[in-house]
């Protein structure tokens, strides 16, 4: 089996976490968020689903707005310690505070009021403590089907079974994590 | 928290929020994002040509990386650069004809929203002045 090792590194006082891989300097999420404003990722994403090119440049232009969006309610959310309100429990119709609970981060637009297509994928470490595991741009209704986002859940689960088996402890942020993320 | 963790996170608090910040920047600079809208455009005509960054960077005479910092809007566009890649793709990349005069009162945006069993459809209508145009739905 693949064998990674993961820095889970503090991004916002101790309230919001990510991780990198091996040397990585980045954690996942500050990638992902380069990936939604990268116009060569987003022009492989828009041909990869056979949009014309209209559609593409509506695609790009909602993903960049709504990337603006992310940031400034990610900002707002950490001055004013309401992360707790920005990621809700992956699975809907459950509980909230369960230990390691896989959770998403879904918004709206603040220009249109609309859900937007991202999600930030996240571990509830407590009540308003977050490990951020990755994310997507969910085009589809269900994951199941869309590779790269069924990639990202597994990896927030994967994470998860990690971190109960072996215990989480924010003192101890290098891991050796035995299976493929 | 320990004193290693608090210094880490004390750093990361900084260093994240200049992320953020550079982030926005990046998506609300005007140079920025003309360049961006055309490297988005050289991108995706380039693969709905079947080509690779490399077979492009071959047919416009430049190196592969250079082609893969046009694509990412890192790169100034020289214009005899952007001629080479409009004629290998097809595309126009350099509007000389553009009448500055012409009315771009709105533009009507027809826009798919892929879900997984079916496709609606939207139409937006984006105003290019002050004006509040509605967003409409069919």
């Amino acid at each position: 089996m693949h064998v990674d090792i993961i820095k889970i590194i503090p991004i916002f006082e101790k309230n919001l976490y990510s991780f990198s891989y091996n040397d990585d300097a980045e954690t996942v999420f500050h990638k992902l968020i380069k990936k939604w404003t990268d116009p060569d990722k987003l022009s492989k994403i828009a041909a990869s689903k056979n949009m014309s090119f209209e559609e593409a440049d509506i695609f790009r232009k909602t993903i960049l707005r709504d990337v603006k969006s992310l940031t400034r309610l990610i900002k707002k959310c950490l001055t004013n310690d309401k992360l707790n309100e920005f990621f809700v429990p992956y699975h809907n119709n459950t509980q909230k505070n369960v230990e390691y609970q896989e959770s998403k981060g879904k918004f709206k637009s603040d220009v249109t009021n609309k859900t937007s297509k991202l999600r930030i994928y996240a571990l509830r470490i407590n009540n308003n403590e977050f490990i951020i595991t990755g994310g997507t741009i969910k085009l589809t209704k269900a994951t199941q089907g869309e590779t790269y986002s069924q990639k990202q859940v597994d990896r927030m689960n994967s994470l998860r079974r990690f971190l109960k088996e072996n215990g989480y402890d924010p003192e101890d942020i290098i891991y050796h994590l035995n299976c493929d993320l | 928290m320990t004193k290693r963790l608090s210094e880490i996170a004390e750093k990361s608090n900084s260093n994240f929020l200049d992320f953020l910040s550079e982030i926005e920047e990046r998506i609300t600079d005007e140079y920025q994002i003309d360049r961006d809208n055309i490297a988005f455009k050289i991108g995706y005509y380039m693969r709905k040509n079947g080509l690779t960054q490399k077979q492009l960077a071959k047919k416009i005479d430049v190196k592969p990386q250079q082609v893969s910092r046009i694509l990412k809007g890192k790169q100034d566009f020289k214009h005899s650069t952007l001629y080479k890649i409009q004629k290998a793709l097809n595309i126009n990349l350099i509007n000389s004809n553009i009448d500055d005069n012409q009315n771009t009162d709105a533009q009507i945006i027809l826009m798919k929203h892929y879900t997984s069993n079916q496709t609606t459809q939207s139409i937006e209508y984006v105003s290019t002045e002050n004006s509040n145009y509605p967003i409409a739905q069919c």
